[in-house]
């Protein structure tokens, strides 16, 4: 009788085990290897086979973009980390984790990081209450801060967003992964809108344009939750920004890249070429429509 | 008799938690080595069993005109499997793979330069359908090429 319930259990565990492992190796993109453009097309069309977590620019770079170009920088724009007490809400402070992030890459890129420590604990503050505070690592971030070791926090602090993403989506809090990158998109184009004020810069234009891509896809991602109350809300605000994104033009031309092998490394020139026709009258909407989602965001009622 | 059959078969259930077991940071950080004195901004963990027709991932990203890029992929060791990554640009047309089939070679290092913002897609496989587990990481270098600056700004 013993054996006969030990027997039973031993194969409900394997059986657990194996429907475990399936779970484990992806197979998402079941279509066979595709290198045809019909193909593509279709599934172009049809985004739910796309992952798009990898669809939003990362927090730092709009900010890099700006620093390149030698702009000066900026403080006004940042969200102050006081206003972390504003946030009670796990919705918000995923919001806000993404806008922090942008804030923290943008001092950060322009070597001010050491005074980003009130920033960084922000960011270690909401983490934590979203479960993620593991990969956020206080102390090394602030003694680099300290040090000035923009480069390695840059790093440390990308490879903890990135690893923050996939881990909310291997626990099903696509949610909350979702509104982090919200919060990374509209921080960094309320940024760049902010900036093209003053500025009359055609890289910034070009890249307030190119989010239009980005916005697509953050729909798709909000668009899945839209029965809670906020991101009903979110999705309706990204969805008018969406309404002036659609009048903006963006021509291809396409060229044959260039391809060549350098030490080893494949290095490849792409001359497919863009151009993107945005007219001020469209700028100013878009600059309005950003900064009261941002306003939203951050000021929470 | 039963000590040893709960062993053996405790042990054999345990296979499967370890079996992608490299497929994790310390890959990512490999990856990332390469990059070199490009910043991070991604990573992609891949792993897929042996298919026949290869099974395929495919991942949207944004790309920015006048970045440079540079993907790394490497694959962990325990598996046969070699990343096979193709990028697609704009209305489909496929512009770069890391696999040169007339070399049959496949480049860890692959440096991209884009002249035209937008979506691009990352689709990976595993070179013959093979079992694999992989990590492919994306780093961007800003500097604007001069190219760039001389083209026209309308």
């Amino acid at each position: 009788m013993t054996n006969k319930v030990l027997s039973c259990v031993l194969f409900v565990f394997l059986w657990l085990c194996y429907a475990c492992q399936e779970g484990q190796v992806k197979d998402t993109g079941e279509t066979s290897e595709s290198t045809g453009l019909d193909s593509l097309d279709h599934e172009i069309k049809n985004r739910g086979q796309i992952e798009t977590s990898h669809a939003v620019p990362s927090h730092l770079e709009m900010s890099t973009l700006l620093q390149s170009l030698k702009l000066p920088y900026l403080p006004a724009l940042l969200n102050s980390p006081d206003n972390l007490k504003l946030y009670t809400d796990k919705n918000f402070k995923a919001l806000n984790l993404g806008v922090y992030g942008v804030d923290f890459g943008y001092m950060n890129v322009y070597g001010k990081g050491g005074a980003a420590s009130d920033y960084i604990r922000a960011i270690k503050n909401l983490a934590e209450s979203l479960e993620v505070g593991y990969y956020f690592k206080l102390t090394t971030m602030e003694q680099l801060a300290f040090l000035g070791k923009q480069d390695s926090l840059t790093h440390i602090m990308n490879f903890a967003y990135n690893q923050t993403d996939h881990y909310l989506r291997s626990v099903e809090s696509e949610n909350l992964s979702a509104l982090i990158q919200t919060g990374i998109f509209i921080e960094g184009l309320y940024f760049a809108t902010q900036i093209m004020k003053d500025n009359d810069s055609f890289e910034i234009m070009e890249r307030i344009g190119v989010q239009k891509a980005t916005l697509d896809n953050l729909l798709i991602m909000m668009g899945k939750y839209d029965r809670d109350a906020l991101f009903a809300d979110l999705t309706s605000d990204l969805q008018a920004l969406k309404k002036e994104y659609d009048k903006i033009e963006i021509i291809y031309t396409y060229g044959d890249p260039i391809q060549k092998e350098v030490g080893g490394r494949l290095v490849v020139e792409d001359n497919t070429t863009s151009k993107m026709n945005i007219t001020q009258e469209q700028q100013e909407k878009i600059t309005e429509i950003v900064a009261a989602i941002r306003s939203k965001i951050t000021q929470p009622q | 008799m039963i000590r040893r059959s709960i062993y053996v078969l405790f042990s054999l259930a345990m296979i499967p938690f370890f079996g992608y077991g490299q497929c994790n940071e310390e890959l990512v950080n490999k990856s990332a080595e390469l990059l070199k004195d490009y910043t991070y901004i991604k990573d992609i963990k891949v792993s897929m069993r042996q298919s026949n027709p290869p099974t395929t991932q495919r991942y949207s990203i944004i790309l920015s005109r006048g970045t440079r890029y540079r993907i790394t992929t490497i694959n962990a060791e325990e598996y046969s499997g070699e990343l096979v990554l193709k990028i697609f640009g704009q209305k489909g047309i496929m512009v770069v793979s890391n696999y040169n089939p007339v070399k049959d070679k496949i480049y860890k290092v692959l440096d991209y330069t884009c002249k035209s913002s937008g979506q691009y897609f990352i689709e990976v496989s595993f070179k013959d359908g093979r079992e694999g587990c992989a990590v492919c990481v994306i780093g961007f270098h800003q500097k604007i090429p001069a190219w760039l600056e001389k083209l026209p700004m309308d």
